[in-house]
């Protein structure tokens, strides 16, 4: 059964989510996302789908299954999947209960989606079975700083943050190689804090 | 550093906004006669929970990571060091507020700094 609590977190946020993001974020990571997702290659998974805002960024012509585990975020995503010159289609799905055969995609990408999945490891555990031996994880992710002061008011804000969506503390770096990942490459895009990842299923 | 015009002007913009707003609301509440630590620490504390409320407007067009962290700190900055001087001296409100915006100017920079020295591929042992 998916996780309720965050299902409804995101129901409720759906309405409002392009007016907060779009904009702002989007546009600004847009450089950095559209390098990252330059390498989709193969049978793709993606995930969070969101309201799709990504998708502007994807490479025509892939192959691209994305979950959400919000019904009212893929619903709203629906004209910008239809716009999409390639295949794509999109699943409810908690990413703790993926349903696909074990090594079913070639690659998985992620955007800012550790963030809010409630347990990580176990998310990450679940993305390093479905992918194909050798498969390769790409993930653009806020996360927690190393640094001080920064670390010490990622933390602040997570008290705030979590109550209406992501946590802004996340250690995802480790999360993803605890979860038996091969870290490829790290990029910091804004601080330590705005990133992408690249590893690869051992 | 991000280098388009757009987010350099709005940064600064914002920092320069938030660290007047901050410091006008100090000026506001501290005078001659406040204790100086006392001052210094309440109003921090206050300049950052009016940094993490003035960051949003300005989020909607500058995404809200590269707003929000340095909002907070230009508040706490701004907050801690008018709330220093109000405390020990008469302080008018146009300085109040040059000092403001001088702060919210000098943690855009500082962020600007950190930004290039952190931003690029890091080390594959790095974690966060």
């Amino acid at each position: 059964m998916a996780d309720l609590l965050t299902q409804a977190k995101w129901d409720k946020l759906a309405p409002r989510f392009d007016g907060m993001t779009s904009q702002g974020a989007e546009k600004r990571w847009e450089p950095a996302k559209r390098d990252l997702f330059s390498h989709m290659r193969g049978k793709v998974l993606f995930l969070a789908l969101g309201t799709g805002l990504d998708i502007q960024h994807f490479p025509p012509g892939q192959d691209i299954l994305a979950i959400d585990i919000s019904p009212k975020m893929v619903e709203l995503a629906q004209p910008r999947l239809a716009a999409y010159e390639g295949d794509i289609s999109a699943r409810v799905m908690d990413v703790h209960e993926m349903d696909f055969a074990p090594e079913s995609f070639d690659q998985v990408f992620t955007s800012c989606t550790f963030c809010s999945v409630p347990n990580p490891v176990d998310g990450l555990k679940v993305l390093n079975r479905v992918l194909k031996p050798g498969g390769q994880l790409f993930m653009f992710e806020h996360t927690g700083s190393r640094f001080y002061p920064f670390r010490q008011m990622m933390d602040l804000m997570t008290l705030i943050s979590r109550r209406i969506g992501p946590d802004m503390n996340r250690h995802t770096v480790r999360n993803v190689r605890e979860a038996g990942f091969r870290i490829i490459e790290v990029k910091n895009v804004y601080l330590d804090v705005v990133k992408t990842i690249r590893a690869e299923r051992h | 550093m991000d280098r388009r015009k757009f987010y350099v002007v709005g940064d600064l913009v914002a920092n320069v906004t938030i660290g007047v707003i901050v410091a006008l609301a100090t000026w506001l509440i501290v005078g001659p006669n406040w204790n100086m630590w006392l001052s210094m620490i309440s109003m921090m504390a206050l300049g950052m929970v009016l940094g993490l409320v003035l960051f949003f407007p300005f989020s909607i067009k500058l995404g809200a990571h590269e707003t929000m962290i340095p909002a907070m700190y230009t508040g706490m900055w701004a907050g801690m060091f008018v709330g220093m001087i109000a405390a020990m001296m008469p302080l008018t409100m146009r300085h109040a507020a040059e000092l403001g915006a001088m702060v919210g100017g000098a943690e855009i920079l500082f962020i600007w700094i950190v930004n290039t020295l952190l931003r690029g591929i890091s080390r594959e042992t790095g974690e966060g």
